[in-house]
This record gives structure tokens, C-alpha cells and sequence, in this order.
């Protein structure tokens, strides 16, 4: 009991002295070994986020079995937030909410990655996915982590490499507009590569499209530099 | 205690100034004086008068007058002097044969001039120490007058100098054509024009000044002609260097004789260099006729040192000269190269074995060595065995020798032939001296992984059959790849000579143990077969010795018996490992008895069981299958074999019905008891013996050498890494191409397909944000 009540009496002293609550002051007083000024110091450096609205959204889809939303809580969900399955903002949803795979969400990515950014409400997420619609309409950096996530989002268990379809599809959704010699690299890809795409050249090609857009002729493409060869070979057929 | 100094005063003697002296009368005893000088009377004279008499002068404050006049009197003699030249200047300016008199006058003239100059500036030497000061605004000194005024009244720049200046350029001239002159006289005159100063200001000598910049032109000029008409004539790049060489050689000794090396004729060699040899050579070594090693060929070895020490004085580093061997040696190797491969054209179009090809392979590989060979006693002989020039020369041989798409096969086929018959009969030099230019050549190779596929295949297959010559040349050979390539790349080599010395000791135990078995248990009826193994180590072999042996051989009882004999006492003494068998090496002695005599024959391994079956059967036959059967050698390997023991006519061990040339699988087959042959032993030959690729066994040797590059790239990628850790892509993709520089050299989209092919299997990482860079994951 007396150790206890010490106990009590250092999460009374972290609760004054932050204003946290009970059990934010007991979990960085257990996290720090009970050290009063290191656990102090984290709670001041840590935003609070309230995780509560997000997570009754959550619990609003979820399949109370598994404690995860499934495929249909997933349709339900991105319907109720007002997109369509065929559109590349749902890319940024499931990034947001930490997605593991497709038709899958998590509680616990899907709750702090959402409260993380003000997305306690299902009016508050769809706000937020029309800003994520509009930053997604060129090749900026909020972009680029989106398309650097769909890769590993794609992947099925026991799959290293993405089977060319499926890249192929989405980078007819993720792109359209934006890369505007993206028929030439499906036709190179689907007709002449033809074989699956891994991970470097789904990344390199983001960065050959940045090179591209500041030298469309490719004159100072050089060969023997870093690209991938699946980049070689498609100047080789832009070339022809 | 006090020092009290008393000081002497010394005073200066009063100087007596006796202001009765008269310069009037004093030049007049100076004047004359000088003039008997110069008409050489001085020996009347006293030095003490004359001397007493200018000192006098000078002290009496009456220096500028003497020297002005001086200066006078010597001005007018020297006028004189010149004016006694006008018979050649003025009379005859135009008749050159009077040169040679007139250079041995002005010569007098000269010395005269500076016996007089330096007499005079004795009696003198009061005026010259006070009145003429070592600054520039003070008068010359005497010595320095005397020059001055030797170049203004007798030189000149007037008629007297460019007289003076042709008579010397045409005696030079004269001389250069092989006339008679009278050097020493030229050398005087020469030598006087450089003590002339160009004016007192301008201590450059009228040498330098006036006359050198003519001298050179004219030089110049004609040997410009000279060389013109050279190139108009033969057009021989022979006779042109020579010529030229001979002709720098003689303006460099010329110019050493007259001294004048420094002043005037440095710029001459150099510009005669710049222009016969700098501008020139290169076009008259594109001429027809310039090849080097058809001057060797022709035994111009003075010629061709004399092209180098000409090339060394015209080029910087020798550019030409490198330039020349480079271009040269590869348009000749690939004259080689093409010869060669339309020689293989032609084989293949004529259906003609490959056999044939091992042929082509040796000529190839001798045109190579041969013109190696020369090109290496060339450098010594006449290039001073210039380091830089035989890298040059290396350049150029590796260059066209990987062109030639079969060079590592060739090599080696080259290599075999050696081992197994060209060296017969020659001396340890002789040896050494072969196996130094095959490492030569060896070295020019850069896929030298194919090299060693190849030459493990034909190693091993001498080995086996003991086929070579010599057992000390092999290793030789081996120890000098060692040291060109390194214990790496020999290692497998030296693994298969030690299989077969440990397969020889193995035998020995074998025996015996087998003596002792054979001793206690077994029934003395059994026939006891000989056997002798080669126990080869998989690591070291080639895996084509054992290509198509992936059957089981049944062999008669007997010998099976020796086997199994064999494999017991193996396991024995070497528990846990594995022996396999590789049925199609080896050779079998059989004694067998036909109807004249008997006949000790050799056969390949699998052909024993074959025979061993007509054993017991008298004149019955055996059908194809049967064999096939009871042997187990599959069909195609058999009929081979039924070949050459059933239709070859001179090892027609057996009898086929029905006769024809190809073993058809419905064939039956008789022992042959009439057969015979002049010698009791008798060989059958076997199927494969080395010789060169098909195309199809090539593309598959090519298939597995890439395969083996590709594990060898990834191994050097990750070697790098791992010791790196973080290194960017070029970087990367030169430390990977540096450690395999001794084995291939890789292509760069390969290293970038294997580096990819790690990024996926995540031994490395590209960088986030620098998409150049890699990251080594443990």
C-alpha cells in the first residue's frame, strides 16, 4: 500500500503540474520507469490528441468480431465519406489510416493517424478528403507519399513484387493527368517490358517523371547513371 | 688609468700641378704612337712615355678630350679598313667566288682590330679607370669602344653587312653541300659577330640580332625544298626519315662546331625539327610504306631507331610514335581476325569437322604470338625498350585480340596442341620461351573467366588421358598464369593436377589392400581385371568431363567384381565420401584372340563391356538391343561407340549385318575372327577428343559463363557494400568493375540488373531522398 500510494502520488504530481489526465500521467510515468521530469517532459511534447471521436467513428464500421473494418465496412465507409471506390483519394485515405492492405482498416492506425489531423467526425474526414483530393492533382511531395505508399498497400501476403496488372490499373488511377506521356509507359510496360514491377522501378519512375518534365528530349539521360534498367529501357523505346 | 693617443696625420702629397702640359703636343706623341700600333711598328715604342703621357692628360682634367679624340683617330683607321674591302663589296657584290678571300681578310682585319684595340687600352688604362665608370650614363670602356666601333665603321648595317651576311650564308651553304671551306675562318667571323654588341644599350649580339633570323630562313628554306623534292620523288617514308635524321644531325654538329648552339642555331634545329618532322612525319608515315613491321620484316632496324630518335625529337612523349604502332597493330589484327573468321566460314560451309577448326584456332593464336613477338624484339632492339611505347603496344593487342569473338576457345585449343604435340623435341629454353608469349597473349585477354572454362575443360581432359607431353611445361604454364592472374584463377587448375597425383598414391594402397583380399578369399578362378582409378574432386573438374555420363555402365562380372572392389576399400579409408562414376572416361586394355593372332587392344571404357559380350558366343550374333541391354550405354552414345569398333575399317573388332555406314538399332552384330592388323596394338579411337566448340555447344558455354558472371557481380556488389555500407551508384558500379578487372569486365546494364535484383531481394536499399545512393541491409 505505501508503495502504491507514492505511486498515486507522483501521477497527482505530473497530472498538476501537465493537466493531463489520470491515465496519460500513469502512461508516461510507466513508459519512463517513473522518472516525474523525463514523463513531465514527454507529455508537454506530445500533442494531445482526443482519439475518442475518431475512434466512434471507427466502431461505427468495424466488424465487431474481429475488431477491424472488413471489405464491407471499408464500401460502407468510403461511400458514407462520399467517394468512389475508383478514385485516388481513397489512396490517401487508407494512407492516412494506416491501411494495411486493401479492404482492410485497423483500429489503432485508423484512430490516431485520423485524430492526428482533426478527423474526429465523419463531416471533419470528408472535409479532409477534399483537401486531399485537391493536393493530389500534380507531383508534389504530399503526392509522392501517396504514390510511394500504394505500392506496399497493393502487395497481397507472401507477394515481393506487384503483378503488372495491378500496377498498371493504378497507375492509370493515380496518374491520369498528371504524367502526360503515361500511354506510352503503359504500352512500353504491357507490350514490351512485360514483366512485374518492383518496388525500385515503382519508386524510380516518380523521379524519372520529375526528370522528364525538366528535360523532355532525355538529352542529359545518362545510362550508366542510377536509373533501373526498366527506366533504360523505356528512353530506349521513347527514343525509337 | 687614462689613454691619452697621439694621433699622426698623414697628409696628402701635394699633388704638383703642372698647368704647362699641352694637350696639343701630348696627342701628338699619343697619336702617332696609336698609328704605328695599328701599322704594326710598336716595338720601337716605349709603354712608360706613352703611358706617362695620357696619365698626365687625365690629370690634368683633360680626360673627355682624349678620349673623344681617340675615338676619332681609331674611327678613322677603322674607315680605312673598310674602305680596303670595297673591291669585294662595292666591285664584285655579286661574285661569290671572291667570299672565301674576302672572310680571310675581314678575319685579319678583326684580330688586328682587337691586338690594337687591347694595346691601346693599356697605354690608356688611366683614362679607361677613371673617365670610363661601370654605369651605363659613364663612356664605354676602351675594350667596349673598340667593338663599337669596329661594328659601326667596319659592319655596319649598310652594303658591307649584307655582303657580309650572304658570303657567310653561302659559305655554310657551300659546306652543307660537301664543298671545301675554310671553317676555321667562318667559325672567326661568326665568333666576332657575336662579341659585337647590338648597341650599347642592347648587349644582344649583332649575331643574334641581325644575322641569325636570315641564317635560319635561309636553312630552313632549303632544306623545305629539299624535303619537298624527297616526298615529289619515291615517296618512301624509309628514305624521307633518314634523310631527314641525317640532315638534323649534320646542322646540329655544324652548329656545335661554330658554338653557336646558344645564340644562333638553336632556333634553327628547332625550327628544322618543328618543320620536317613535327608538321611533316605524321603525313609521311600515312604514306604507303610506313608500316613498321614491314621494316622489321625487311631488317631496318637502323632505320627504325632512327624513326624513334626522330619521333623523340619532334613529338612530345612520342604521340606519334604511339599513334602509329596502335593504329597499325590493330588494322593488322584485324586483318587476322577477319582471315580467320571467313576461314571458319569456310569450314562450315564445306561441312568439314570441327576438327579443322582446332587448326584455325592454332594459326590464329601464331599470326597473334608471331607478330607479338616481333613487335616486343622491335622495342628492344631499336625503341629502347621505351616502357611507354610496349604499353602502347599491349593497348593495341588487347584491342583487336577481343574482338575476335573466340579468342579465350582459341587460346586454349592453341595451349592443348602445344602440351600435346608441338612442344616434342624442343629445349627448356625453347619451352620457356613458347610459354612466355602464350602468357603474353593470355594477358591480353579480358574475359579471362572464359578462358579459364575452356582451358579446365582441355586441362582436364590431357590429364585424364594423359595426354601431355610434359608434365613440368603444364606446371610451368600454371605458375606463370599465377603470377598474371593470381592464385585465384590457377587454384582449380592446380586442384586437378593434385586429384590425379593423389589418385597415383591411392592406386598404390589399393593394390596391396587388394593383394591381401584377394590372398584369403577369393576362388582363384576369378579373373582378376587390373583397374586403376582417377579420383577427381567435383570442386575442381569441369562439369563437362562428365557431360552425357549420367548412366550406369554394366560391365562383365569380373571387372564389376574390381569395382566393387574398389568402391569398398574407398569407403574404407575415406568414410563419408561419395563416389561417382563417369563412365564414358577411360580406357580399357583387353588381350583379344582372333584367328591369326592376338591382338592387344585399347578401347574406350564403355566399348569393354560391348566386346566382353561376344566373349562366349562363338559365331552367333548379338542384336542391337541386347547390347544396348545388357551394357546400359544409352542408344545414341552406342551407336557411336558400335561405330567405331564395327564400321571404322581399320578397328572392325566386329562383324555387322547388314553392312552399311550408320549402326541402325535393328542391326545384329558378329565377332570379327578373321580380323587383323599389321601391329599387335591396336587402338580404338575415342569418340570425343578436344577439339574446338560447335555453335551450339558454344551458346550453351556462353549460357553458363553468364550465369557464373552475374553470381560473380553479385558477389563483388555485396563485397563492396559490406565493407562500405553506404556508396553512391557510380562509385559502386567502379569498385564492382575494379575487383572483377581480372576475370571479365562486366557490362554496365549487368551490374545495374544485379544491383536490382538485390534492391528486390533487400540486401540493399535505395536512399529515400538521393536516389543515387545505396544502403547495405545486414
Amino acid at each position: 500500500m505505501v508503495r502504491s500510494d507514492w505511486r498515486a502520488q507522483e501521477i497527482r504530481r505530473v497530472m498538476t503540474f501537465t493537466g493531463s489526465k489520470e491515465k496519460t500521467a500513469r502512461d508516461a510515468l510507466e513508459k519512463f520507469d517513473w522518472n516525474v521530469e523525463v514523463a513531465i517532459d514527454h507529455i508537454l511534447n506530445t500533442p494531445q490528441v482526443d482519439l475518442s471521436g475518431a475512434s466512434k467513428v471507427f466502431d461505427k464500421y468495424r466488424n465487431a468480431d474481429s475488431d477491424e473494418i472488413d471489405l464491407d465496412g471499408t464500401i460502407q465507409y468510403i461511400t458514407d465519406l462520399g467517394l468512389s471506390l475508383e478514385e485516388p483519394t481513397v489512396l490517401a485515405v487508407a494512407m492516412t489510416a494506416g491501411s494495411p492492405s486493401v479492404g482492410t482498416f485497423t483500429r489503432k492506425p485508423f484512430v490516431e493517424g485520423w485524430a492526428a489531423i482533426g478527423g474526429d467526425t465523419l463531416p471533419a474526414q470528408q472535409k479532409l478528403c477534399r483537401s486531399f483530393a485537391e493536393s493530389m492533382t500534380s507531383l508534389n511531395a504530399d503526392f509522392q507519399k501517396i504514390y510511394k505508399f500504394t505500392y506496399g498497400f497493393l502487395l497481397q501476403e507472401g507477394q515481393r513484387v506487384l503483378p503488372q496488372e495491378t500496377a498498371v490499373d493504378y497507375w492509370r488511377l493515380l496518374l491520369t493527368g498528371k504524367y502526360e506521356h503515361l500511354d506510352k509507359w503503359l504500352s512500353f510496360v504491357t507490350e514490351k517490358y512485360k514483366r512485374n514491377i518492383s518496388r525500385d522501378a515503382w519508386n524510380m519512375l516518380y523521379e524519372f517523371m520529375l526528370f522528364q518534365a525538366k528535360d523532355p528530349s532525355l538529352e542529359s539521360y545518362d545510362e550508366d547513371g542510377a536509373w533501373p534498367s526498366v527506366i533504360d529501357e523505356y528512353v530506349e523505346f521513347l527514343k525509337e | 688609468m687614462k689613454m691619452t693617443t697621439q694621433r699622426g696625420k698623414i697628409k696628402a702629397p701635394r699633388a704638383k700641378t703642372s698647368s704647362s702640359v699641352s694637350f696639343d703636343k701630348s696627342w701628338e706623341i699619343l697619336a702617332s704612337a696609336m698609328t704605328k700600333i695599328q701599322d704594326h711598328e710598336s716595338s720601337p715604342l716605349s709603354f712608360e712615355l706613352l703611358y706617362r703621357t695620357s696619365y698626365q692628360l687625365v690629370i690634368s682634367k683633360m680626360s673627355a678630350q682624349l678620349y673623344d679624340a681617340v675615338k676619332c683617330h681609331i674611327s678613322a683607321h677603322l674607315d680605312k679598313v673598310q674602305a680596303g674591302f670595297d673591291p669585294y663589296v662595292v666591285v664584285a657584290r655579286d661574285d661569290l667566288s671572291l667570299a672565301p678571300k674576302f672572310l680571310e681578310g675581314l678575319n685579319k682585319q678583326w684580330s688586328d682590330h682587337q691586338t690594337c684595340t687591347k694595346m691601346i687600352g693599356d697605354v690608356m688604362m688611366y683614362l679607361d679607370r677613371v673617365y670610363c665608370l661601370d654605369n651605363t650614363s659613364s663612356p664605354p670602356k676602351l675594350a667596349d669602344l673598340g667593338l663599337h666601333l669596329f661594328r659601326d665603321h667596319v659592319v655596319g648595317t649598310g652594303p658591307f653587312a649584307e655582303y657580309l651576311y650572304k658570303v657567310l650564308i653561302n659559305e655554310i651553304q657551300r659546306e652543307r653541300e660537301g664543298e671545301m671551306v675554310d671553317r676555321i675562318v667562318i667559325k672567326n667571323v661568326l665568333s666576332m659577330l657575336d662579341l659585337l654588341p647590338q648597341s650599347k644599350s642592347n648587349k644582344e649580339s649583332v649575331l643574334v640580332h641581325c644575322f641569325s633570323d636570315q641564317l635560319v630562313a635561309a636553312t630552313t628554306n632549303f632544306y623545305s625544298q629539299a624535303a619537298r623534292d624527297l616526298l615529289d620523288g619515291n615517296k618512301d617514308p624509309v628514305v624521307y626519315v633518314t634523310k631527314v635524321s641525317g640532315w638534323l644531325e649534320d646542322e646540329e654538329k655544324r652548329s656545335k662546331y661554330y658554338a653557336l648552339e646558344s645564340q644562333a642555331y638553336s632556333p634553327l634545329v628547332s625550327d628544322l625539327t618543328v618543320k620536317l618532322v613535327s608538321t611533316k612525319l605524321p603525313e609521311v608515315m600515312a604514306l604507303p610504306g610506313s608500316e613498321i613491321r614491314k621494316w622489321y620484316q625487311a631488317k631496318k632496324f637502323d632505320e627504325l631507331k632512327t624513326l624513334y630518335r626522330l619521333i623523340s625529337k619532334g613529338f612530345p612523349q612520342r604521340s606519334l610514335l604511339h599513334h602509329l604502332l596502335k593504329e597499325q597493330i590493330v588494322s593488322e589484327g584485324q586483318n587476322l581476325n577477319s582471315a580467320s573468321n571467313s576461314a571458319v566460314e569456310a569450314a562450315r560451309k564445306e561441312k568439314k569437322p570441327s576438327a579443322q577448326q582446332t587448326a584455325l584456332a592454332h594459326k590464329w593464336v601464331t599470326d597473334v604470338l608471331t607478330m607479338r613477338d616481333e613487335f616486343a624484339e622491335i622495342t628492344a632492339k631499336c625503341f629502347d625498350n621505351d616502357v611507354e611505347v610496349v604499353k602502347s603496344i599491349d593497348e593495341a593487342f588487347v584491342e583487336f585480340v577481343n574482338k575476335h569473338a573466340r579468342v579465350a576457345e582459341y587460346l586454349s585449343l592453341y595451349i592443348d596442341n602445344l602440351m600435346k604435340k608441338a612442344l616434342k623435341g624442343k629445349s627448356d629454353e625453347e619451352v620457356a620461351a613458347i610459354l612466355d608469349s602464350t602468357v603474353a597473349c593470355f594477358n591480353f585477354i579480358t574475359d579471362k573467366d572464359r578462358f579459364e572454362n575452356y582451358y579446365k575443360a582441355h586441362l582436364g581432359k590431357r590429364l585424364l588421358n594423359s595426354k601431355s607431353l610434359s608434365d613440368d611445361a603444364e606446371r610451368q604454364l600454371i605458375s606463370r598464369f599465377k603470377m598474371a592472374a593470381g592464385g585465384a584463377f590457377t587454384s582449380k587448375f592446380e586442384g586437378m593436377f593434385k586429384d590425379i597425383a593423389t589418385s597415383a598414391d591411392e592406386m598404390e594402397f589399393f593394390r596391396k589392400s587388394r593383394a591381401s583380399i584377394t590372398a584369403d578369399s577369393e576362388p582363384s578362378s576369378a579373373k582378376k581385371v587390373e583397374l586403376t582409378v582417377a579420383l577427381l574432386s567435383g570442386t575442381y573438374w569441369p562439369t563437362s568431363i562428365a557431360q552425357g555420363a549420367n548412366y550406369t555402365l554394366i560391365h562383365c562380372a569380373d571387372a564389376e567384381n574390381a569395382k566393387e572392389q574398389f568402391e569398398q576399400y574407398y569407403s574404407k579409408a575415406h568414410s563419408g565420401r561419395k563416389l561417382e562414376w563417369v563412365p564414358n572416361l577411360g580406357n580399357a586394355d583387353i588381350r583379344i584372340k582372333f584367328k591369326k593372332k592376338f591382338h592387344d587392344v585399347n578401347v574406350p571404357n564403355p566399348v569393354m563391356p560391348i566386346l566382353m559380350l561376344f566373349q562366349d558366343v562363338g559365331d552367333q550374333s548379338i542384336s542391337f538391343h541386347r547390347i544396348q541391354m545388357e551394357t546400359g550405354i544409352p542408344i545414341p552414345d552406342l551407336k557411336r561407340h558400335l561405330q567405331s569398333v564395327s564400321v571404322a575399317p581399320k578397328t572392325r573388332l566386329l562383324k555387322k549385318v547388314p553392312m552399311s555406314k550408320d549402326v541402325n538399332e535393328t542391326d545384329e552384330f558378329f565377332f570379327n575372327e578373321n580380323f587383323e592388323a599389321p601391329m599387335t596394338k591396336i587402338r580404338v579411337l575415342a569418340i570425343n577428343a578436344t577439339r574446338a566448340e560447335t555453335d551450339v555447344e558454344r551458346d550453351a558455354t556462353m549460357v553458363q559463363i553468364d550465369k557464373s558472371r552475374q553470381n560473380e557481380i553479385d558477389a563483388a556488389i555485396v563485397r563492396v557494400m559490406k565493407s562500405r555500407k553506404t556508396l553512391n551508384h557510380n562509385n559502386l558500379v567502379g569498385e564492382v568493375t575494379k575487383q572483377l578487372a581480372s576475370r571479365f569486365k562486366p557490362p554496365i546494364p549487368t551490374i545495374k540488373h544485379c544491383i536490382e535484383s538485390l534492391l528486390e531481394r533487400e540486401y540493399l536499399r535505395r536512399d529515400d531522398n538521393d536516389t543515387t545512393l545505396f544502403h547495405y541491409e545486414a
